[in-house]
């Protein structure tokens, strides 16, 4: 049977009246609230009935610093324009991107095979244009003689040649050219009524040389 | 016309020509390998390709004249 607390000293001339109390769960018996600063002590309970544990006052420092870091109107007028800005654009899919890495990779291996040609030298390459003369040519008949000797068509060797041609005229002896080390048996050898054409960097002075394998032989010369 | 030959070292000779005495302004410039023999006796006939060459720049000799009675 449920019985209250009472004071134990009521005042002269009054009843025992109950003191604050509260009843313990499970039982039958009360037990005297206690408290403190005007109000009695609670113990706080969540949904299931699991005591709260208060949060320390660490806790709440802990607490204060995450707010801190938390965006400030300011900051979140910042992310919105910034979203709005970006909501328009249009992004790449993963299907494109997958499209474009494939493309990429293919390029690479097209560049390393470009690369590896030109390092091998195996490069194919194909000139186009028109070579320019870019001066008056120059002509003349030239003895060939047992003398090595430099052979051009002028006066001189033409400044800055592109090309020397040279035709031997004549029609049973043969002729040899090259560089100033030739004789009549070392040399490029020029059978009589052939002809050879030898081009030149103009910017380069390279003189050609030629050696008669018997007796004079006249030669025909074009320099561009 | 006169003629000069230089040594250029490595047995190969220079020959410079000029036809300024003719009153002919025509030089001419070539290199030999060889001997400065063999450059002296190439002198006559890189002289002679000039001539050719550059004829026009030469005075051409006056034709003869033939005596009247001499045509037949």
């Amino acid at each position: 049977m449920d019985r209250l607390i009472r004071e134990a000293n009521p005042p002269t001339g009054q009843l025992a009246s109950p003191v604050p109390q509260y009843k313990r769960p499970g039982s039958t018996d009360y037990e005297a609230v206690e408290g403190q600063h005007g109000a009695p002590f609670a113990t706080l309970k969540d949904a299931s009935g699991n005591v709260v544990s208060p949060a320390t006052e660490d806790k709440l420092e802990q607490v204060r610093q995450l707010l801190a870091g938390v965006a400030t109107e300011n900051k979140l007028e910042q992310a919105r324009t910034l979203l709005d800005a970006i909501s328009t654009k249009d992004f790449a899919t993963q299907t494109t991107l997958a499209a474009v890495l494939a493309k990429l990779e293919q390029l690479e291996t097209e560049i390393q095979a470009v690369k590896a040609n030109q390092v091998s030298g195996d490069q194919k390459v194909t000139l186009s244009g028109t070579k320019v003369v870019e001066s008056a040519p120059v002509t003349g008949i030239k003895t060939v003689t047992s003398t090595v000797a430099e052979v051009f068509a002028g006066s001189s060797r033409k400044a800055n040649r592109s090309k020397l041609v040279i035709r031997n005229l004549h029609q049973a002896v043969a002729i040899r050219i090259g560089g100033s080390g030739i004789t009549d048996t070392i040399g490029q050898s020029l059978e009589p009524g052939a002809s050879v054409e030898i081009d030149f960097s103009p910017s380069t002075t390279v003189p050609i040389y030629a050696v008669s394998t018997a007796g004079n032989v006249s030669v025909e010369v074009l320099e561009v | 016309m006169t003629y000069q030959i230089t040594d250029m070292g490595n047995g190969t000779h220079q020959i410079q020509v000029s036809f300024f005495d003719e009153g002919v302004e025509l030089e001419g410039e070539t290199t030999v390998k060889g001997t400065p023999e063999d450059a002296e006796r190439y002198v006559s006939v890189f002289e002679r390709d000039l001539r050719t060459n550059y004829a026009y720049l030469f005075p051409q000799p006056e034709p003869e004249e033939v005596p009247v009675d001499e045509v037949h």
